[in-house]
């Protein structure tokens, strides 16, 4: 096991389809205690921080709306206090709108910018204050999207707001690196997660067949598969890695056309 | 060999949107030049004012020009609230209306987008510019796919130390590091982004779109400030 003795917090983890849950899971069955977080309090949420408990970890279910930073810094002083410290911090709580350039209004593109840039930095902030107060370093890992490298025009706000995570990334990772705190990102492509439940391209058996088209490993990936790039990324195994992103697509970002 | 490239662009109307900086003012001079017609429009309203009121748009350069350097640690939510308004909302909903007027005339246009280069990699102390910077050039290219069907091309223009007078007043130690990091050896100036500008919006770069092209004498190519470590 590689993160025994480790904490960790992961942002958006309520659903048991989400990502932020496959990465709440890996991380506690490499050992880390684990707070899971989503935008409010929830059966659902309470019943993740179970299935950790029952893993014989110490775990915590703590709601809080990312873009609130006063709630952020609350949650974060609830995890610190209930768990001793903090040494990762998985910032995975985003949403996404389908429009295309012509129609974006201000409302759909305050909602993208406002959790996916705004939530990412509260959380970053906060993990960064928290981690060089420790002194011990510390992991700050993003989740943005293979649209981080590849955007799609019938969503380009989010995309846009996945394409600059490199360069937060980047600059987190400048700025911390002294603090010895490395800044990280996971690219995952088509994961049948809640975000992409509304996606117009996945509501028929033939849209569905054809994003298994497009991707060359032609299936969707799973949310353990994410989970496990976190952990090489919080782990020792991730000690040189910083300012980077691990794509996580089956060849999504490389493939122009159906294959 | 004494051979200029004919660019007539008399007849045309340049809109130039966003904040007046040494850049658009680089691009307004390179286009009005060629013949150009200019109206300018500095926040939304007038841009949103200019496109009602102009009975054609031939060009349309917008600049997302808000700047603000500062630690990450530094930065309050409101410095991070005003650069994604100004360099990504308000440019994108310029973008937005202006291409809806050239839809409507029916003749193309060229949207040509100002975004520096702390957009294209990371800098320490420009996480918000930065950030900000990559969501406009990166919706841009998106828009260049929505656009194309419609004759219009978008594409970005980058800046590198192109703010000759900021360059000048800086230390000359300051000075000679960031020459060190230009491959050209020197400091550019908004002529530099104007003769960018210019190519984009000539009739022969039709086949150009959702390029994003750096104007920084080689900036962007590498981290190295410019000597291998076996000089030092």
């Amino acid at each position: 096991m590689k993160l025994v003795g480790k904490t960790a917090l992961v942002t958006g983890a309520a659903s048991e389809r989400s990502i932020g849950w496959g990465i709440a899971r890996e991380l506690a069955l490499e050992g880390a205690d684990v707070a899971v977080n989503d935008i409010a309090p929830s059966e659902a949420l309470d019943a993740r921080a179970e299935e950790l408990a029952a893993m014989g970890r110490r775990s915590l279910a703590v709601s809080a709306d990312v873009t609130r930073p006063e709630r952020v810094e609350a949650m974060f002083a609830e995890v610190v206090q209930a768990l001793g410290h903090i040494d990762i911090v998985v910032s995975n709580a985003g949403i996404i709108r389908w429009q295309h350039f012509l129609d974006i209004t201000p409302e759909e593109l305050r909602a993208v910018v406002n959790v996916n840039i705004m939530g990412t930095v509260n959380v970053c902030r906060a993990a960064a204050t928290h981690m060089i107060r420790q002194g011990n370093g510390g992991r700050i890992i993003i989740n943005s999207s293979v649209q981080s490298d590849v955007q799609f025009p019938i969503t380009p706000v989010y995309g846009a707001t996945k394409k600059a995570m490199h360069t937060l990334v980047g600059a987190l990772a400048l700025e911390l690196a002294p603090h010895r705190i490395n800044v990280t990102h996971i690219a995952p492509g088509w994961v049948r997660s809640p975000l992409n439940d509304i996606s117009p391209e996945l509501q028929t058996p033939e849209g569905v067949e054809a994003q298994r088209r497009v991707i060359p490993l032609r299936r969707d990936g799973h949310i353990d598969e994410m989970g496990r790039a976190v952990v090489y990324l919080a782990s020792s195994d991730g000690d040189y890695v910083t300012g980077s992103s691990i794509r996580l697509d089956g060849g999504l970002a490389i493939s122009k056309y159906s294959l | 060999m004494g051979m200029r490239m004919k660019t007539d662009l008399s007849g045309k109307v340049a809109l130039l949107a966003g904040p007046r900086d040494h850049n658009l003012e680089g691009a307004g001079a390179a286009l009005m030049a060629e013949g150009a017609g200019i109206v300018l429009a500095e926040t939304l309203e007038e841009v949103r004012y200019a496109v009602e009121r102009q009975p054609r748009i031939d060009i349309a350069v917008v600049n997302a020009g808000w700047r603000k350097a500062g630690d990450f640690l530094a930065l309050t939510n409101d410095d991070w609230a005003d650069a994604l308004y100004a360099n990504f909302e308000v440019p994108v909903f310029m973008m937005q209306a202006i291409a809806r007027k050239m839809i409507a005339g029916k003749q193309g246009g060229r949207i040509i987008v100002l975004a520096g280069i702390e957009g294209m990699l990371p800098f320490s102390g420009q996480s918000a510019t930065g950030t900000s910077l990559t969501m406009i050039w990166s919706i841009a290219r998106m828009a260049a796919i929505d656009l194309a069907p419609h004759g219009i091309t978008v594409n970005i223009v980058a800046p590198g130390w192109t703010n000759q007078s900021a360059f000048s007043a800086l230390p000359g130690e300051t000075q000679a590091h960031i020459l060190a990091g230009i491959p050209a050896g020197r400091a550019g100036s908004g002529q530099d982004v104007g003769a960018a500008v210019l190519m984009f919006a000539t009739p022969a770069a039709g086949y150009l779109t959702g390029v994003i092209l750096p104007v920084d004498g080689g900036y962007v190519l590498s981290r190295s400030d410019g000597r291998s470590m076996l000089e030092r």
